[in-house]
């Protein structure tokens, strides 16, 4: 007893049925356009602008990339290039977005019913645990055919072909919740290419994965659009992954589009990029500063680099000894001057439902030392830092904390001296105004010590003291994590553990996260940083040592220009070392240890051939 | 001294006072002290879970498994209360056939038993019937409370009632116990016609752990701020379980903030999501899966047909409520 869709939808069913299962007829023989005419868009009726002056065209095929610092429009531009607006998001609309297949009239989406725009572009958004509405992966992906009241068999076919095009068969009986972040966001994908739409748009689809697994997302995106003939738009802020990947990126200021060429000319000249806030990749930085050398095109992957520096000398004693270019608080990479244990771990092993997740891990992170913990998701990183914080009590061995053994469970008890920053710091914002956020600890009783600073300090210190009568949701996604660590620093502690602070956040404010750290050490005279990361290029600026961890156990405890040396060994870790080290690497051929910026490695050049 | 202190209790204003709000205020008490004792948060989660089996039970069709404590619920609700008793025995039986472990029993009994005991104790103060004897008659100064006692008919009313809730939860818990949540969901976006109810179990289900985990995560992060959730270490010490009771109470708004906001902004990207996924475009869905119909699933609807008729039979012999 299946209704009769109506004629318009059975069309576009049709249609779509046609792209999935043969995608070469709807784009390779024939290319379909989307196009995005947006004169403005606000949110609010008189309101500031989001988006103003577009005119995007995107071709089945192709993989556009859009960056572009936060606040700058490339979310809301994807909510209008799948349809969403003005359908679902209200706002100030001014344009159209069409989409037109060769030979036929151009269909205006914004015109078009919700779930039929869906059919022509599909969309994912960053956070995939709430675009996941089922329980199980199999019924996720056939919520929309079976919406569009598809025949049984055409519903099993789209299931199994949208899992098998994101490499997640294997998925298909387990529970959403079981999954891992990068196994959610291909399941995220598949159930939109279940829609069959021609152009997909995925707004940070690799934003919580770790380097292994973005390069998987990414290829799979590259065949989706170089194998299936489908458009691809993919909003980042990974350049260095996603540029050797895409035919086309776009830079985004203001709600404007502002750049909009191949990889190989976009980023060229990189002020530009950082003008704006945005890491460019970091072989074309390096190409840029030394055009003698790469008289091609800039390369955008450490092969490609390889090949045009050939021959190249470099200094013998390259990194070792020479002065330490880096932000980091504690100075060089070796650890002298350093205190005694901060934060101690000895043969802890811990298991969740029969899973082991660490086993016989030992790690001591010495007093001012800023310690990187890297590994694949699902590793044991996160499991290792709350052991330390004492949300997790280890089934066997100790954790200390300043010399102090860490009781768990009672966090209370060593919050005054180790604070955890939470990778989504909305879960740590509880008052109405940053000033109550900030003197939370006076409003419930909570004991300070003498050393703890006055909210108006700490205001001032992440620089929100103008705005300390501002609502904390109406602040940026950076200045809310600068809140969320202020509110830690009210407490005064001696040390940091920092779940992925930087997931979201563009260069701009990465680094200016990473300067307010450096602020507070010098404030507070000594800091420990225990940084739980997948960005490797923060590592190689920031970290004093490096301890990757794979399937619960350490398996390197190095200094990062060492740890980056071995390529094989993080590759195993789900890990890659930044393109310029990988680079180093690869012409010195394995050195001990290798160059970890860009001008560092310019550095290493033999004066001669500088 | 016995004979003073029955004096002082309950022939006394004040001490009438102390009884009635002992009895008001301090069994309802019992119910979450057994609670956290026995099974706590951490506990539900666990024992309320789907745990995989290769049970006949857990083989039945999901849809027959949904209907099981509906139609349960409904003849418990007919019979009257010693043909409900004969009937819990019966919602027994699935239980017997699956074997739980014993710390499951433990916990199950706490869950079932709760309820059952709060009913008592409800009826017992507010099921009134002419010329009720008042087993302890409540002073003047309880008069806000709004009944004249505890009664020996309410009492009596009230276990009749534990009886149709013992039968309910024992039923439920069956389904809930062996059925994995994507059956549940399955069964029924399949038995109830509005998709929009089925969506909404479905979100339910996939949501209620993340919920848990989120509560877990913000508790942790206030926690970090140096906010206390930790039992007291001895709990006969009153003024440490009065602080722990008030910094409970006080958190209730400060962790409702980023779980409610979280919850928000997730049910927008939910809507926008279900929407571009055509939801609610065909009054009819199509469907993925398909379940087979077995021999185990006849027996068990022949079990539910004969006992359907026999409480019928019963009724008309008189067994029934009305």
């Amino acid at each position: 007893m299946i209704a009769e869709p109506d004629s318009t939808t059975h069309d576009l069913r049709a249609s779509a049925v046609a792209g999935i299962c043969n995608p070469a007829t709807g784009s390779a023989q024939a290319p379909a356009t989307l196009r995005a005419v947006i004169d403005e868009f606000a949110y609010e009726p008189g309101g500031r602008p989001v988006l103003s002056g577009i005119d995007l065209t995107i071709t089945t095929g192709e993989l556009v990339v859009v960056a572009g610092p936060s606040g700058s429009g490339k979310s809301t531009l994807a909510l209008a290039l799948a349809g969403l607006i003005p359908h679902r998001i209200a706002g100030e609309f001014r344009g159209e977005v069409t989409w037109q297949t060769a030979g036929a009239e151009p269909v205006d989406l914004t015109a078009l019913p919700l779930h039929e725009a869906a059919q022509h572009v599909g969309i994912t958004f960053q956070n995939p645990e709430y675009q996941l509405i089922q329980y199980q992966v199999d019924a996720e992906v056939a919520f929309g055919p079976e919406n569009l009241a598809l025949p049984h068999a055409e519903v099993v076919a789209r299931v199994h072909d949208s899992l098998s095009m994101v490499g997640a068969g294997a998925l298909a009986d387990a529970a959403i919740s079981s999954l891992s972040g990068g196994q959610k966001q291909r399941v995220a994908i598949a159930a939109a290419l279940a829609m069959a739409p021609p152009v997909l748009v995925l707004d940070e689809p690799t934003s919580d994965l770790d380097p292994v697994g973005t390069d998987e997302v990414l290829k799979v995106l590259h065949e989706l659009c170089h194998v299936s003939g489908r458009g691809v738009v993919v909003i980042e802020h990974k350049l260095d992954e996603v540029a050797p990947y895409a035919d086309r990126v776009l830079l985004m200021t203001g709600g404007r589009i502002v750049v909009d060429d191949h990889p190989r000319r976009a980023f060229l000249p990189t002020s530009r990029w950082h003008q704006a806030g945005v890491r460019p990749p970091e072989l074309v930085t390096l190409s840029e500063r030394l055009p003698d050398y790469f008289t091609a095109d800039p390369p955008l992957t450490v092969d490609e680099a390889t090949v045009q520096l050939a021959g190249m000398n470099l200094a013998a004693d390259h990194a070792t000894g020479r002065p330490d270019d880096r932000a980091g608080p504690s100075g060089p990479s070796g650890l002298g001057g350093l205190g005694g244990p901060a934060l101690e771990a000895v043969g802890v092993s811990v298991s969740f439902k029969g899973k082991r997740a660490l086993r016989d891990v030992s790690l001591r992170v010495a007093d001012g030392e800023w310690v990187a913990l890297i590994g694949a998701n699902g590793s044991g990183k996160t499991t290792l830092g709350s052991v330390l914080m004492g949300f997790v009590a280890p089934d066997t061995g100790t954790a200390t904390c300043f010399g102090r053994p860490v009781e768990y469970g009672r966090i209370p008890r060593q919050a005054d001296r180790v604070g955890y920053l939470f990778q989504n710091v909305d879960d740590m914002i509880f008052n109405d105004t940053v000033a109550a956020e900030l003197e939370f600890t006076r409003r419930h009783n909570v004991p300070a010590g003498p050393d703890a600073p006055a909210p108006g300090e700490v205001a001032a210190l992440i620089g929100l003291a103008d705005r300390t009568d501002a609502h904390p949701y109406a602040l940026s996604g950076g200045e809310r994590q600068r809140l969320a660590l202020g509110a830690l620093l009210t407490r005064a502690p001696r040390a940091l553990i920092l779940d992925e602070p930087t997931t979201g956040l563009d260069e701009a404010h990465a680094t200016a996260l990473f300067d307010l750290l450096a602020r507070v050490r010098t404030s507070l005279g000594s800091l420990t940083c225990l940084l739980i990361t997948h960005d490797m290029r923060l590592v190689a600026r920031f970290a004093d040592r490096v301890v990757a961890v794979r399937e619960g156990e350490v398996v390197l405890d190095t200094v990062p220009r060492r740890a980056f040396a071995q390529p094989d060994l993080l590759s195993r870790c789900g890990v890659r070392a930044p393109a310029v080290s990988a680079l180093h690497g690869r012409l010195a051929g394995q050195p001990a240890e290798v160059a970890l910026s860009v001008p560092e490695f310019v550095g290493l050049l033999v004066p001669s051939l500088r | 001294m016995m004979h003073t202190l029955n004096h002082l209790l309950f022939h006394t204003l004040a001490g009438q006072t102390v009884v009635a709000y002992a009895i008001t205020f301090l069994v309802p008490l019992v119910g979450p002290i057994l609670f956290l004792r026995f099974v706590g948060l951490k506990g539900l989660r666990n024992v309320l879970s789907y745990e995989a089996a290769d049970t006949a039970i857990h083989r039945l069709d999901p849809r027959l498994k949904l209907l099981y404590p509906i139609v349960i619920t409904t003849l418990s609700v007919l019979l009257n209360w010693e043909w409900t008793d004969v009937l819990f025995g019966v919602t027994l039986v699935p239980w017997i056939l699956l074997r739980p472990s014993a710390l499951r029993v433990r916990v199950l009994a706490v869950i079932i038993g709760i309820p059952a005991l709060l009913s008592i104790w409800s009826q017992g103060l507010y099921y009134t019937t002419p010329n009720d004897h008042l087993i302890f008659a409540y002073p003047i100064t309880m008069a806000w409370v709004g009944t004249a006692g505890l009664s020996t008919a309410g009492l009596v009313y009230g276990l009749h009632q534990a009886g149709r809730v013992l039968v309910t939860a024992s039923a439920a818990l069956v389904l809930i116990f062996t059925t994995g949540p994507s059956d549940v969901v399955w069964a029924t976006t399949k038995l109830l016609a509005p998709q929009r109810l089925g969506l909404a179990i479905s979100v339910g289900v996939r949501f209620l752990p993340q919920v848990f985990e989120r509560l877990n995560t913000v508790m942790r992060a206030a926690e970090v701020r140096g906010y206390d959730f930790s039992r007291p270490e001895k709990w006969w010490k009153l003024g440490q379980l009065w602080n722990y009771g008030r910094r409970m109470v006080r958190a209730l708004p400060l962790l409702t903030v980023p779980i409610l906001v979280g919850s928000l902004r997730g049910c927008g990207q939910m809507a926008l999501v279900a929407d571009s996924r055509a939801f609610g475009v065909n009054k009819r869905r199509t469907t993925y899966r398909r379940v087979a119909w077995t021999r185990a699933d006849r027996a068990a609807v022949a079990a539910a047909v004969a006992l359907v008729l026999g409480a019928f039979v019963v009724i008309g012999l008189g067994g029934g409520r009305f």
